[in-house]
């Protein structure tokens, strides 16, 4: 029994292996979120006319993703004069705390592009496990580089790859 | 013979369709995305907390999610596996490992399509939540199919007939659903909306689930009717303006005698509002929320976390640090519960601080029971519009934030909470245990250099030690202590010991030290730990497990590719 399938599941392992490895692209995938105001928006329709594009995923009790946010935040608006780039946040904050989730980045006067995920649906579509998680897009909207968990400083080396991605470099290892 | 010619055909096919497929340009084929964990743990004996001997002294719950896409369609699986058993404090149910979710979707158009496992949430969830809480070990997808279509822009409509995964099984009841949704804006567009934002929808969610004897408790020679289809419905409006968002959902449920209500034949209702107001430098929200005979799930019979169809959102604060997140958390009552909640933040303006912001959370949250009143028939109670019964939980907090310098950040946070543990959390016990407790939690983070950052948290729970308390491990004042260290972003090391100092037993005044090691590689972690895990309640998003006490080794590994 357990023969039978032994030949077949190697080589559709190694044949899964073999295009996984191969995958050069990484686009991001279309999912139903919420703007501030409770509206329906596909991710299909991010953009940033070129530019690139963070995502953050984080959600308003995850302290880790408010530090990040804060301390990016302090910088934004010379990162964006810089590089051009635009924040999208996505919180990940269930029905219990979607109400909070406007006058908590208002209270802290954060100018992130903001929607709300609660019930999973764009962090499944993304294989987020944890908050906090980073993607940046390049202008043509590929995953090109994304890290999990935020210490201080993290920031400084996101930058770095943005400006890589906004002058047009590829970045080595995804 | 024939089994060799089939074995030779079947890979030499594969192999085909694989080269098949890599000789076309990359694009063409898709994309396989997904993440992986595993959670595992050694297990040793610790007489002091009372760990139970375990058979199994090795346990590791993991799983693998992959999903594909191509274009518009798309296709995943998850495979979990619990072995040789589920680590302890998740449901025994769980053991094995298997397949449990996969499905398959399209997308033609304004038409989406999914067959399979899908997880869906109707206006705030009050009659249809499904969703997966990995930590939890909770997981009520559907599996079934649904349809996803939008006629015209500005209304958006959904419909499912599925049954609910119940561990390796499914649930007895059939579940159908159907929402509708109007943005008027996408709508009507050619109207001038100016700042106004309105949003209608409605809900209806059924379950049909097959007879059962159940003996009438009025008179045990008869059996009670039970209503084989419950249907549930519910209304939702969200309103802005500017900077004011008003939210209200109104959720009715007609007789569902249960298990939960004890068999009752009272219709049940749950109501949600909540009113924010945001500007910049400042975010003010109004929560309230009433709900009565609201426990729905997809069998009649079940209890504990099992087969919820529905989701109650809880009024107070998702508390992160330890103590006051664990301690004494907060349960959702889904049959009775009246409540409601008031948060503030705001961030000093420049010509109030000196160099950096002072970031500041004002929070407070009460819930209470309904008044009640027994009528002694089938319909079990009547009970007052918005007259409190016992008051379950109070909770008012204050959390402050700031940065001392570029490299020393600052966090306190004070909480004052008062619980009625009997009514939130006991079972078996006839006396209310009243608990207030004062927290206290100073968090530091200072960065050494670039690339060093060391942190520090010191909690505090101030509360009298009781005559007969629920857990008497969990009694009287308790202490912690955290030092981090992190090397970004690749590794980090942190110590803790939780400490019982104020339990009235001397042999109960216990240390829960625990020490870890990770390495943060992208987007892969991977932690190994070793200590004491105190016996408490673990709840995420509302829903919460009862983990026991246990002493040993944990690893795990989280990666997403």
């Amino acid at each position: 029994m357990k023969n039978r399938f032994l030949v077949p599941l190697v080589l559709l392992g190694l044949c899964f292996a073999e295009a996984l490895s191969s995958q050069k692209t990484y686009t991001l995938p279309a999912a139903e979120v919420q703007d501030l105001k409770g509206q329906t928006v596909s991710t299909s329709t991010f953009s940033n006319e070129g530019k690139p594009v963070v995502i953050s995923f984080w959600a308003t009790w995850c302290k880790p993703c408010i530090a990040e946010l804060s301390a990016i935040h302090e910088e934004y608006e010379s990162w964006v004069e810089e590089t051009g780039v635009k924040l999208i946040a996505i919180s990940i904050d269930d029905q219990r705390n979607v109400a909070k989730v406007a006058p908590f980045i208002n209270g802290r006067g954060w100018n992130y592009e903001v929607y709300c995920d609660p019930n999973g649906n764009f962090k499944r579509a993304l294989s987020v496990n944890t908050v906090p998680h980073t993607f940046l897009l390049d202008g043509n909207g590929n995953i090109v580089w994304q890290h999990n968990a935020y210490n201080p400083g993290d920031e400084e080396h996101l930058f770095e790859m943005i400006q890589h991605v906004a002058a047009g470099k590829k970045i080595e290892s995804k | 013979m024939t089994r060799t010619f089939n074995r030779v055909l079947v890979g030499i096919l594969t192999l085909w369709s694989c080269f098949g497929l890599k000789s076309q340009t990359i694009t063409d084929y898709g994309e396989i995305h997904g993440n992986i964990g595993v959670d595992a743990q050694y297990y040793l004996d610790d007489a002091a907390i009372n760990t139970q001997p375990v058979p199994d002294i090795f346990r590791a719950n993991s799983f693998l999610n992959l999903v594909y896409t191509r274009g518009n369609f798309r296709a995943g699986l998850r495979y979990e596996a619990y072995m040789p058993k589920p680590l302890l404090g998740f449901p025994v149910a769980f053991e094995g490992h298997g397949i449990p979710f996969r499905y398959a979707g399209y997308t033609l158009g304004r038409l989406d399509i999914t067959a399979g496992n899908f997880y869906e949430q109707f206006g705030n969830g009050l009659i249809l939540r499904s969703y997966e809480e990995r930590a939890l070990g909770f997981d009520n997808a559907l599996d079934g199919i649904r349809l996803k279509y939008q006629p015209v822009d500005g209304l958006r409509l959904t419909g499912f007939i599925a049954r609910q995964r119940f561990y390796w099984d499914f649930s007895p009841g059939n579940i159908k659903g159907f929402d509708a949704e109007i943005t008027a804006r996408e709508l009507l567009p050619k109207l001038d909306w100016k700042k106004w934002n309105i949003i209608f929808g409605g809900s209806f969610v059924s379950r049909y689930q097959a007879g059962q004897e159940i003996p009438n408790p009025e008179n045990p020679a008869n059996l009670l009717e039970i209503p084989l289809n419950v249907g549930s419905f519910s209304g939702r409006l969200n309103l802005g303006y500017g900077g004011f968002q008003l939210n209200a959902e109104y959720a009715y449920k007609i007789n569902d005698p249960n298990a939960l209500n004890k068999f009752i034949y009272k219709p049940g209702s749950a109501a949600y509002v909540s009113a924010a107001y945001s500007t910049k430098g400042l975010g003010i929200s109004l929560q309230a929320k009433r709900v009565e005979n609201f426990d729905f799930r997809s069998d009649r019979n079940a209890q504990g976390n099992d087969l919820l169809l529905n989701f109650i959102p809880m009024l107070n604060k998702q508390h992160t640090y330890a103590l006051p997140a664990s301690i004494y958390p907060y349960a959702v009552q889904a049959n009775s519960e009246l409540g409601w909640q008031a948060d503030v933040n705001f961030t000093t303006p420049k010509w109030w601080r000196k160099k950096y912001a002072t970031t500041v959370n004002l929070n407070f949250s009460m819930v209470s029971a309904l008044d009640t009143t027994p009528t002694g028939d089938r319909y079990g109670y009547t009970s007052s519009a918005f007259d409190l019964g016992k008051q379950y939980y109070l909770d008012a907090n204050i959390e402050i934030q700031q940065p001392l310098s570029k490299k020393m950040k600052l966090s306190m946070m004070y909480m004052y909470l008062w619980q009625n543990q009997r009514l939130v959390q006991g079972q078996g016990t006839s006396e209310d245990n009243l608990i207030a407790a004062h927290i206290a939690v100073i968090d530091a983070t200072w960065k050494l250099a670039k690339k060093h950052t060391l942190r520090f948290e010191l909690q505090h729970l101030a509360t009298p030690a009781l005559q007969n308390p629920l857990n008497p491990l969990v009694n009287g004042s308790w202490a912690m202590g955290l030092i981090e260290y992190n090397f970004n972003p690749l590794f980090f090391a942190s110590v803790m010991n939780q400490w019982s100092y104020g339990n009235p037993d001397a042999q109960k005044q216990l240390h829960y030290p625990t020490a870890m090691l990770g390495v943060t590689l992208k987007t892969t972690r991977i932690a190994i730990g070793y200590g004491r895990q105190r016996e408490g309640i673990i709840c995420i998003g509302g829903v919460c497990r009862q983990v026991p006490a246990s002493n040993g080794l944990t690893f795990s590994l989280m990666s997403s590719f």
